[in-house]
């Protein structure tokens, strides 16, 4: 996070993390698609000939809040092929909040597990930790066939009795991807607040914000509904005070 | 976290940039020529600050003159100063008549929603209006107002909605611009960074194996030590038989039995360290498990059974009902319960152990509080093997170093072949994933726990 004083302008690092072909660029792609021209620039992708990821791709969000302030959300992604760690270490460098985009096929549930793991290791060599940040997971491919994925009880199940919120998404076609996005924003929003004040130096309404970003989104709703569409998640609460 | 303004060199993606960091200014130079070319139209690119970044070569010829006169100067100045930093509202856009009667447009160059720099085109002369103004006619009394005319009209002369299209134009190829220069500089970036981290982590790798080294080194003097302590184990009995022998011939027939006696005894003590030497030797070589089901009541009975005549009514077993079946070298594994269980017969010579087993869910106690808790598939189960004895307390020094074969756990706990034994068990118990760990059983007494994993591999995190 970066706060400019001077300029009134804030800057916040949010990462896409999850395990290779998991649907991690895809969902930048569908937020770069939903998102009111005004308030993106280029969707950046740093990829090899095989559309593979390299080193990330870089979605800037800007939006002008009520208070005068402006907020630009950095969004990036990271490659999630196994040779790619050292850059996975450098771009969840000064993370903000975590989106981890799981696989939702039974066959792919070692790849989660590892790639969670790499993610802890590579916040704690970034000084960062897995308990202080605001992350959910969002559990992608929901379309694929039920007897090859995880099943909605199941992860139900799971996710009531883990710490991080769950979204179910197919990113392919948008579902889920928003209500993902602004379940992190929300959450990392609220920890930063907590340590910055913001509400409280810059007249920052919060709940209003992520409102305009939802807004500027598509979404015609409240974003509270959006959010809720989480599973489990009742305990991030702890993650966000760092118990 | 940064609470200033100032870019942070070592972390690019977070860093705001200037349009120095993403143009070349020769290289824009010579677009705005060829621009010039085309549209026969000046324009000048500022920085965030309003200084100069890349230009057309063409100087208008009319602000020239009207530059050399001291008062028209003074006023020139500050129709430059509106248009290097002028507010440009908010659709980042100024289109400004000046009052020498030429006109010019301004727009904001921006990256990521914030102004880096803005273009001028210009001076040119509006179709719709560019006549001198009268403030300028009456500004100076050595301008020359033929001259003036002659010079204005020697500029292009376009419509308004046209140097919009234009400077849209400009625009969006800045805009390209911009973000091949912004890709270009994070690419570099990061395969600059690649490299630094690629180092970092060789460094590191040096670093694991200049320890992995020092661990070698010292595996090798525990391993003296270990000689040490079995030569030095080695050597009361072998004195004791040697004595007993001496006397054997010049003794009675009973002295005779009370020496075979402490022979047997001694027989029994170099065997049993004979064959934990051998144990341990097999576990150090990793020879291939031979896995099987087998129900965790029916292994352990048959470790008990293996204590022999004197221990096995000794040992207590509690097994939890409805335990799964248990897939491992059912051997080795009972070999580890059966050492397990002499090593706490061995700490009070008068008591009983009691082991436990029973299911206890993958990760240990709250295993809901791992951080991804639901991105495990099934929730791993593992097996708990608890032997308890009521011998003395295991200190906390003691809990650290169960794999050190060498390590003697104290008098008060054994000797060398309770170090033996805890090692062959430590090694057992880790070829099947599992682990083990002492706990205080209080108030006296410890408990080794074997913990050990149900299904075919353990996927905590």
């Amino acid at each position: 996070m970066q706060l400019d004083f001077r300029t009134r302008e804030l800057t916040i690092k949010l990462v896409y993390y999850g395990p290779a072909l998991s649907g991690k660029t895809t969902n930048l792609q569908a937020l770069h698609r939903v998102v009111d021209r005004d308030s993106t620039g280029r969707l950046m992708t740093l990829d090899t000939k095989d559309d593979r990821t390299l080193f990330f791709d870089l979605l800037p969000l800007n939006f002008k809040a009520k208070s005068g302030v402006s907020v630009r959300i950095k969004v990036f992604t990271v490659p999630g092929q196994a040779i790619h760690s050292s850059t996975r270490r450098l771009v969840v460098q000064g993370a903000d909040g975590v989106v981890f985009v799981a696989d939702s096929q039974k066959n792919e549930t070692q790849n989660n597990t590892a790639a969670f793991l790499d993610l802890k290791n590579n916040l704690e060599a970034n000084g960062l930790s897995l308990k202080s940040m605001p992350v959910v997971i969002q559990f992608n491919k929901r379309d694929l066939p039920a007897e090859a994925i995880r099943s909605d009880e199941e992860l139900e199940e799971l996710a009531r009795r883990g710490r991080e919120p769950v979204y179910l998404a197919v990113a392919t076609k948008g579902v889920g991807v928003v209500e993902s996005f602004l379940g992190l924003l929300q959450s990392t929003w609220t920890v930063l607040n907590e340590q910055h004040q913001f509400d409280r130096k810059f007249g920052f309404e919060s709940d209003a914000f992520v409102q305009l970003v939802a807004n500027k989104l598509g979404a015609s709703g409240p974003a509270a509904r959006l959010i809720a569409a989480r599973l489990g998640g009742a305990r991030g609460g702890e993650r966000q005070h760092g118990t | 976290m940064h609470e200033t303004a100032a870019p942070n060199p070592t972390d690019l993606l977070a860093s705001p940039l200037t349009l120095g960091d993403l143009l070349d200014a020769t290289s824009l130079a010579e677009v705005l020529g060829s621009f010039y070319a085309l549209f026969r139209l000046p324009v000048r690119i500022l920085n965030e600050r309003g200084g100069h970044f890349a230009r057309t070569q063409m100087q208008a010829a009319l602000n020239e003159y009207l530059g050399e006169l001291p008062r028209v100067a003074k006023r020139l100045g500050e129709e430059h100063r509106t248009l290097r930093v002028g507010d440009l509202g908010e659709g980042g856009e100024l289109f400004h008549r000046a009052f020498t009667g030429a006109s010019y447009y301004v727009g904001a160059i921006g990256h990521e929603g914030r102004a880096i720099g803005r273009f001028i085109i210009g001076p040119f002369r509006s179709a719709e209006a560019g006549d001198p103004s009268e403030e300028l006619l009456a500004s100076d009394p050595d301008l020359d107002v033929a001259r003036v005319r002659e010079l204005l009209d020697a500029l292009p002369r376009v419509r308004e909605e046209t140097v919009k299209a234009i400077a849209r134009h400009l625009s969006v190829t800045l805009d390209a611009l911009i973000f091949s220069g912004y890709r270009a500089k994070l690419s570099e970036y990061m395969h600059l960074s690649s490299v630094q981290e690629n180092g970092r982590q060789l460094s590191e790798a040096g670093q694991t194996l200049r320890a992995q080294e020092q661990r070698r080194e010292e595996s090798q003097r525990l391993q003296g030590r270990l000689l040490g302590a079995v030569a030095a184990e080695l050597t009361e009995p072998v004195r004791v038989i040697s004595d007993q022998v001496a006397r054997l011939d010049a003794s009675s027939p009973r002295e005779q039995g009370d020496a075979a006696g402490v022979l047997r005894q001694q027989a029994r003590h170099l065997a049993e360290l004979a064959e934990r030497l051998l144990q341990l030797a097999n576990t150090e070589s990793r020879p291939a498990l031979q896995k099987q089901e087998i129900e965790p009541a029916v292994l352990l009975d048959r470790a008990r059974a293996a204590l022999g005549p004197g221990c096995a009514e000794r040992v207590e077993l509690a097994i939890e009902g409805g335990l799964p079946r248990l897939w491992c070298d059912a051997a080795r594994v009972g070999d580890a319960l059966r050492l397990l269980c002499e090593n706490a017969l061995e700490a009070r010579a008068d008591g009983v152990v009691c082991v436990e087993a029973r299911r206890v869910p993958g990760g240990g106690r709250g295993a809901a509080d791992l951080d991804g808790f639901v991105l495990l598939g099934k929730p791993p189960e593992l097996l708990e093997l608890r032997v308890a004895d009521r011998g003395p307390n295991v200190a906390e020094r003691d809990l650290e170093r169960v794999s050190d074969a060498s390590h003697e756990l104290g008098p008060e706990r054994g000797s060398v072949r309770g170090g033996l034994r805890l090692a062959v068990v430590k090694r057992l118990v880790e070829a099947h994933e599992g682990s083990i760990r002492i706990e205080d059983n209080t108030p006296a007494g410890a408990v080794f726990v074997v913990v050990l994993p149900l299904f075919a591999s353990g996927m905590g995190l």
